[in-house]
């Protein structure tokens, strides 16, 4: 009997990986002519700076700030010293307990006025301080209570008035044609109301004053691990999501939406910890439960670049990677009604399944395949060689995928343009399957035991 | 079992086979795009050098005497953009208008229908240059293209072309947008001439919708002195808060001091933002005689109409300040680029 099952069970997760990997690999394939085509389009990216700066739509960029004294001035500098003109900057200070507001106010001449932001989205923060800046007429700063960021990007969303904004987390740094290359492709795209934007990993690279002067890999091997795991979703995954009508997971740190879309939707989830995943599954739902003319595409451009700092430790990754799982579980599981839901469409019956039962549920079923393989050695029934060569096999479709990406990088943005960081990401990809993915499958479905048994947790 | 074994091997192999590929194809296709890039750039400097030589001998160009080759609208463009930007001589804008009627018109034509937007964008751009009387349905037709930047391109050529069918569509896109989008439109309504103030106008007089009629005053803004010779006082005096400013700023740009009596009245609205503008109106008209009126806003329980108050006070110079020091009140003092920020999103 229990062998019965445990070869039903092996069957059944290679049936899951034959599925899996086929998704994969369509997803490769639709992204190479859309981040072929993202590149080529750089070539008229002389466009943005032949219209002139006042002829663009204005941006405002949100940046919810909690304890960011060390980097927020950094953050706002490099805003200001992008190259696309029309953009305004609301910093919401979230409650700090350091200097952060402080170090605000000197830097940029705040000065305090009454507020005036619109109750478009019911938020539940005491305002403690509205201020303009003397010095940066599109500078403002909102003082609150300390709440959840959801709540903080609200009261944002309220105070803006102009038709796009960008939300970004305090500890990103921009590339100086970020925003005009996001703001391109959405000028680009009939009713496009959100477009994500390529996040890299700071780590490892040069930084002056604000600006990323030399980009190169990290030797530390969870950054790097970290880096390919960044390429891989970033260059193919996304861009292969866009020909069926977008990803639903777009990065928190660098995605820009209408804000009439914002407002039509009731704004960001509070209490939700995914909360930028979350947004987008709801413009994805709103849009065929309403066909209404604010909500409708959803993209992304591999073109517009930021970088971001990441865990250093094991015991800080498996913290961020933690809440991820619990949060994305929790985002996707509340909207269980697009499952294979025809009124859904494409979402329904192929976007929504894959992210629920591939990226949310696969490490559960990894976990299954590894204790499934201890329980079949254990009972002598594991084919040795067979074994052996399905696990080359799924190791070998992660290099695979890893050094397709890499080589997608190196024709077209080229972030890692030196021979030893190609090199590096070869042989990280390769070890990568050896312990750290296993480390990563743990964490996530110790994430996914908490979340369904709530008090559990490894 | 078979299977799996099977699976396993030939999967195992043709990964490692599809992963020396990826690296061949990879190195060639960066070849590929370095040359083409190149070859680019050499079309790029034959043609500047080619435009060159014939600004210097003040030669026409015609299609005869341009290489077909060359005829490549996405690399033409950028070309005499970049000559209106750094040739103010006579002798390029002698031959511009040929160039663009007798080279880029006809690429134009032809790239506004294609598929690809970049191509229609193209076309939108060459519009804007320049047009023909034939173009307009063309032009329209841009104008309501789905991708964004080919219609806010083709406003511009629309707004350049100048025929009423024209001005209406922009006019009717505008008032959907919010007032800073709108921004992006009436940019293109600098140095146009009065035939399209008179269309603006009409379109004014026409319209019930108030969204439009807001939409043509913040238009109108653009031309002095026009001669209102319709009842502006109705949309003043209307319920919607966006046909009421508008009404209110063209009214103190257009009557000028004529308009005192109606700013003045306005300044006890009870509508914060009605007496935020009509204060910004007063302070553009360096109105010295409404400032016992404007004395009595400084009192007023809205912080932003104190504000506007004080700011107009102290624009007039020495009777405003005076006025200010006289009466010894504990004035809230803000640097005006504060107030400026705020108040013109109004």
């Amino acid at each position: 009997m229990i062998i019965q099952i445990i070869t039903f069970v092996n069957i059944a997760v290679l049936i899951y990986f034959v599925i899996l990997s086929c998704g994969y690999i369509f997803l490769l394939i639709a992204s190479i002519p859309d981040i072929l085509k993202r590149y080529k389009e750089l070539e008229h990216a002389n466009i943005i700076s032949i219209m002139k700066s006042h002829s663009l739509p204005p941006i405002t960029i949100i940046i919810p700030a909690y304890n960011e004294e060390e980097f927020i001035c950094e953050m706002v500098d490099s805003f200001l010293d992008n190259d696309y003109s029309n953009i305004f900057i609301i910093i919401v200070n979230d409650g700090s307990t350091d200097k952060t507001l402080e170090k605000l106010i000197e830097t940029y001449d705040l000065n305090p006025v009454p507020p005036m932001i619109e109750q478009k989205i019911k938020t539940t923060a005491t305002i403690k301080g509205y201020y303009l800046s003397k010095l940066y007429k599109n500078i403002t700063l909102i003082d609150k209570e300390h709440t959840d960021r959801s709540d903080t990007v609200n009261i944002a969303v309220n105070a803006c008035r102009t038709p796009l904004i960008m939300n970004v987390d305090a500890d990103t740094l921009i590339e100086r044609n970020a925003i005009s290359s996001i703001v391109f492709y959405m000028l680009t795209r009939p009713d496009m109301v959100a477009a994500g934007g390529a996040v890299y990993i700071i780590n490892g690279c040069t930084v002056e004053d604000g600006k990323i002067v030399d980009t190169k890999m990290s030797l530390n091997p969870i950054y790097a691990f970290q880096t390919c795991e960044y390429l891989r979703s970033f260059l193919f995954s996304k861009s292969g999501w866009n020909s069926l009508g977008g990803s639903l997971s777009y990065s928190g740190a660098f995605t820009a939406f209408k804000h009439a879309s914002i407002i039509e939707v009731g704004g960001y989830a509070i209490n939700n910890l995914a909360q930028d995943f979350e947004i987008i599954l709801r413009l994805r739902a709103y849009k065929y439960e309403h066909r209404s003319r604010n909500v409708n595409r959803v993209g992304y451009t591999p073109a517009a670049m930021v970088w971001t700092d990441v865990p250093g430790t094991l015991k800080t990754y498996w913290g961020q990677r933690f809440n991820w799982q619990y949060a994305i579980l929790q985002s996707l599981l509340s909207y269980k009604k697009m499952l294979f839901n025809p009124k859904y469409g494409i979402v329904g019956f192929f976007t929504y399944p894959f992210f629920l039962f591939g990226e949310a549920l696969g490490a559960i079923v990894e976990f299954i395949a590894y204790l499934s393989l201890a329980l079949s050695l254990y009972l002598g029934i594991l084919n040795v060689y067979t074994a052996t060569l399905f696990f080359i096999l799924c190791w070998g479709f992660l290099i695979f995928l890893t050094i397709m990406t890499a080589f997608l990088n190196f024709i077209t943005f080229n972030k890692y343009k030196r021979t030893r960081d190609l090199l590096l990401i070869l042989f990280f990809s390769v070890i990568e399957g050896i312990g750290f993915r296993q480390f990563d499958v743990l964490c996530r479905v110790s994430a996914t035991c908490a979340y369904f048994f709530r008090s559990f947790r490894f | 079992m078979d299977l799996a074994i099977f699976l396993a091997k030939y999967g195992v192999i043709i990964e490692f086979s599809l992963i020396t590929l990826i690296i061949i194809i990879t190195y060639v296709m960066k070849m590929v795009y370095y040359f083409k890039a190149k070859n680019t750039h050499a079309m790029t400097t034959l043609i500047q050098l080619f435009l060159n030589e014939k600004i210097l001998l003040n030669e026409q160009i015609t299609n005869q005497s341009f290489n077909k080759r060359w005829k490549n609208i996405a690399i033409l463009i950028p070309i005499v953009r970049h000559l209106d930007r750094n040739l103010i001589q006579n002798k390029w804008a002698r031959i511009r208008i040929n160039f663009i009627r007798n080279i880029i018109l006809p690429l134009a034509r032809r790239a506004a229908t294609k598929k690809d937007w970049i191509m229609r964008y193209y076309a939108a751009e060459s519009f804007s240059l320049y047009s023909e009387n034939g173009d307009e349905p063309i032009i329209l037709n841009l104008l309501n293209d789905t991708v964004p930047l080919v219609s806010y391109t083709a406003a511009n050529a629309a707004i350049t072309y100048g025929s009423e069918a024209a001005i209406t569509l922009i006019i009717a896109k505008m008032a959907q947008e919010s007032w800073l989008t709108q921004s992006l439109y009436i940019q293109a309504f600098d140095n146009v001439s009065y035939a399209t103030c008179y269309i603006v106008m009409n379109q004014l007089k026409n319209s019930k919708d108030p969204a439009i009629k807001a939409t043509c005053y913040n238009i109108l803004l653009k031309y002095p002195r026009i001669q209102v010779d319709w009842d502006i006082n109705t949309d003043i005096q209307s319920a919607n808060m966006l046909l009421m400013l508008a009404a209110l700023r063209f009214i103190a740009h257009s009557q000028w001091r004529l308009a005192l009596p109606i700013l003045v009245s306005l300044l006890n609205d009870s509508n914060w933002q009605v007496k935020v503008v009509t204060l910004s109106c007063l302070k553009d008209l360096n109105a010295v005689d409404a400032i016992p009126q404007i004395i009595a806003s400084l009192t007023d329980s809205n912080w932003w109409v104190r504000v506007a108050a004080a700011q107009a006070l102290k624009s007039f110079g020495e009777p405003g300040e005076a006025a200010l020091k006289s009466l010894n009140m504990s004035v809230e003092t803000i640097d005006d680029n504060i107030a400026d920020s705020v108040l013109n999103t109004l």
